[in-house]
C-alpha cells in the first residue's frame, strides 16, 4: 500500500510522515495530488506515494496538529491546501534528524560505511 | 487536457460515497485528486468513464473503503504507543502498590489503605480498560475480542468490589457477589467453550480455566464468610447469661414484693414504672429482631448465624415513628428518671443519650437495651431493699 516501484513498502512505511512534513516545510502550501506528483518528479519515480497511504497520513497529521489547511473552492470541487503549523515545523525537524541518524546507524550496521558517526 | 464537467464531478463524488467513504473531508480530497489525475493524465482520445474505471484501482488493493479504514485506524490509534506505555506503567505501579498495601496492612502500619486503594484503582480503572482497548485493536479473532473484554470488565467489577470491601464502603457486597457469580458460573465456562475446540489453544485453555476457576472459587467461598460456630456459640452463652441474671433479679424482686407493704404509693409506682419500661424494651427488641432477621427467628443462635452483615438501625429505630420508636423510649425513660431522682439515694438514672449519639448497629443496640433492662431491675431491687 505504501509503495513505489523501486523500494519495498516496508522501507517506505516509516518515512511517509517525514517526507510530507519536509515537503510542506520547503514548499509552503500543497494539495494532495501535488504532493504525489512532486515526490514522483523529485525522485524520478523511485518513490511514488500511493493515495491509499497519503490521505490517511494527512488526516492523522492534521488531527495531531502538525498540519493545518486552507480550502479553495473550484466550482463543485474543494481543494484542500495543507500547510505546516508551528508544531509541525518542530515535528518535521525532529523527524528529519531522527531519520538522518537512522541512516548513519544503518550504514554502520550494514557495513556500507565502516565509520560510525554517532553512537 | 480534459475539462471536467459538473456532471462528471457529481458522478465521481457519488461513486466515492457509494464505495463506503463517509468522512467528508476524505471524500473531497479524493474527488479533487481524481479530477487532477483526469485533467493531467487523460488523453483526449480516451473516454471519461473508461479512464475513470482505470484510475480508481490505483487507490486501493481491494476496494476504496480501505482508505477510509486506514484513516480511521490512524486517527483512533494515534495514541497506540502512549497507551501501551501507560498500560505498562499502570500495571507495574498497581502491582507494587497492592503488594505494599497488603504488607502494610498485615503489619498494621500506616498508609496501607491509601496504597491498596491506589493500586486497586490503577488496576481496575486504568490498566484493565486499556487492556480492553488494546485487545480490540490487536486481537484478530472477533470471539476472542469479546470474550477477553467481558473477562476484563468482570475483573474490574470484582477488583472495585474488593477495594470497597476493604474500605468498608457501601455496595461492596453486591459488586463482589455479582462479579464473582458471573465470573465463576458464566465467564469461565464461556472462556472454556469458545477456546477448547481450537487444538492449538487446548492445553492453554485447560490450564487457564482451572486457574480461573480455582481463584474465582476461592474468592467466592471467602465472600460468604460469617462468624465461626465457636463465636456463635460463645455469643449464645453470653446472651443466655445476661438473660439469666436479668431473670434472677426480676424474680428476687417479685419475692420482695410479696414480703413488703405494697400499698405505699412509691412502691406501687416503682413496680409500675419498672414493669412498663422493661416491657417496652422487650417489645422494641422483638420488633428489631423481626425487622432484621425476619419471622423465623427461633433462637439466639439462629439470630447470630443469620445476621452476618452489619445492620444499621437509623431507620428501624432512631428515625422511626410509632409505639416502638426511639422517641417513645426516650419519653418513657425520662419519666422513669424523674421518678428515680425523687426517691433514689445511690440508684443511677438511665443514660439514654448514649444511644442517640452513636446510633449503634443492631447487635450493639440490642446489647445496650439488655444492659438498660438489667440496670432498671437493679434499681428496683436496690429501692425495694431500702424500703422493705
Amino acid at each position: 500500500m505504501y509503495i513505489c516501484p523501486m523500494y519495498t513498502s516496508e522501507l517506505i512505511k516509516g518515512t511517509l510522515k517525514t517526507i510530507i512534513l519536509n515537503l510542506l516545510k520547503e514548499r509552503g502550501k500543497m494539495y494532495g495530488y501535488e504532493i504525489t506528483q512532486t515526490v514522483k518528479e523529485m525522485t524520478k519515480g523511485k518513490i511514488q506515494i500511493t493515495e491509499g497511504a497519503l490521505y490517511p497520513t494527512l488526516h492523522s497529521l492534521e488531527k495531531n496538529g502538525d498540519v493545518g489547511f486552507e480550502k479553495e473552492y473550484l466550482g463543485k470541487r474543494v481543494r484542500k491546501y495543507y500547510t505546516l503549523t508551528d508544531q509541525g515545523e518542530e515535528t518535521a525537524q525532529a523527524k528529519v534528524n531522527e531519520f538522518a541518524d537512522f541512516i548513519s546507524t544503518m550504514k554502520y550496521l550494514l557495513d556500507l560505511e565502516p565509520k560510525m558517526g554517532n553512537a | 487536457m480534459h475539462k471536467i464537467t459538473e456532471d462528471e464531478i457529481d458522478f465521481i463524488l457519488e461513486d466515492i460515497k457509494a464505495n463506503g467513504v463517509v468522512i467528508e473531508d476524505l471524500q473531497y480530497n479524493l474527488l479533487d485528486h481524481i479530477c487532477c489525475i483526469i485533467e493531467n493524465e487523460k488523453s483526449d482520445s480516451e473516454e471519461f468513464y473508461e479512464f475513470y474505471r482505470k484510475v480508481v484501482p490505483r487507490f486501493f488493493k481491494k476496494d476504496l473503503k480501505e482508505i477510509q479504514e486506514e484513516t480511521e485506524v490512524l486517527l483512533t490509534f494515534k495514541n497506540y504507543y502512549a497507551m501501551r506505555n501507560t498500560l505498562k506503567i499502570a500495571g507495574i505501579a498497581s502491582a507494587i502498590l497492592t503488594v505494599l498495601g497488603a504488607v502494610l496492612k498485615t503489619f498494621h502500619l500506616p498508609g496501607a489503605g491509601i496504597s491498596l486503594i491506589m493500586g486497586g484503582i490503577l488496576f481496575s480503572l486504568v490498566f484493565l480498560p486499556l487492556m480492553i482497548v488494546l485487545k480490540f485493536k490487536d486481537e484478530e479473532s472477533k470471539t476472542d475480542k469479546w470474550v477477553f473484554s467481558i473477562g476484563f470488565l468482570l475483573a474490574m467489577l470484582i477488583t472495585l468490589g474488593i477495594i470497597f470491601k476493604l474500605m468498608h464502603w457501601p455496595y461492596a457486597n453486591i459488586m463482589m457477589f455479582s462479579g464473582l457469580t458471573t465470573f465463576v458460573f458464566g465467564y469461565v465456562p464461556l472462556y472454556f467453550i469458545t477456546r477448547i475446540r481450537r487444538p492449538e489453544l487446548r492445553f492453554n485453555t485447560i490450564v487457564n480455566a482451572v486457574l480461573m476457576m480455582a481463584c474465582g472459587g476461592m474468592l467466592y467461598a471467602l465472600q460468604d464468610l460469617g462468624y465461626s460456630s465457636k463465636t456463635t456459640n460463645d455469643y449464645a452463652t453470653f446472651y443466655k447469661y445476661v438473660d439469666a441474671s436479668k431473670a434472677n433479679i426480676v424474680n428476687a424482686n417479685l419475692e420482695i414484693y410479696k414480703k413488703i407493704d405494697t400499698s405505699k404509693t412509691e412502691v406501687a409506682m416503682l413496680r409500675n414504672q419498672t414493669k412498663s419500661l422493661i416491657q417496652l424494651i422487650d417489645e422494641i427488641k422483638q420488633n428489631l429482631d423481626l425487622e432484621v432477621l425476619g419471622k423465623n427467628e427461633a433462637s439466639k443462635k439462629v439470630r447470630l448465624r443469620k445476621q452476618k452483615g452489619v445492620h444499621h438501625t437509623k431507620n428501624l429505630f432512631f428515625n422511626s415513628k410509632g409505639e416502638l420508636s426511639y422517641e417513645v423510649l426516650k419519653s418513657k425513660v425520662n419519666e422513669y428518671n424523674n421518678f428515680i431522682s425523687r426517691y433514689a439515694t445511690t440508684e443511677r438514672q438511665i443514660d439514654i443519650a448514649i444511644l442517640s449519639e452513636n446510633e449503634p448497629i443492631y447487635n450493639v443496640l440490642v446489647d445496650i437495651l439488655n444492659q438498660i433492662q438489667l440496670q432498671i431491675a437493679n434499681n428496683e431491687n436496690s429501692l425495694l431493699n431500702q424500703w422493705g
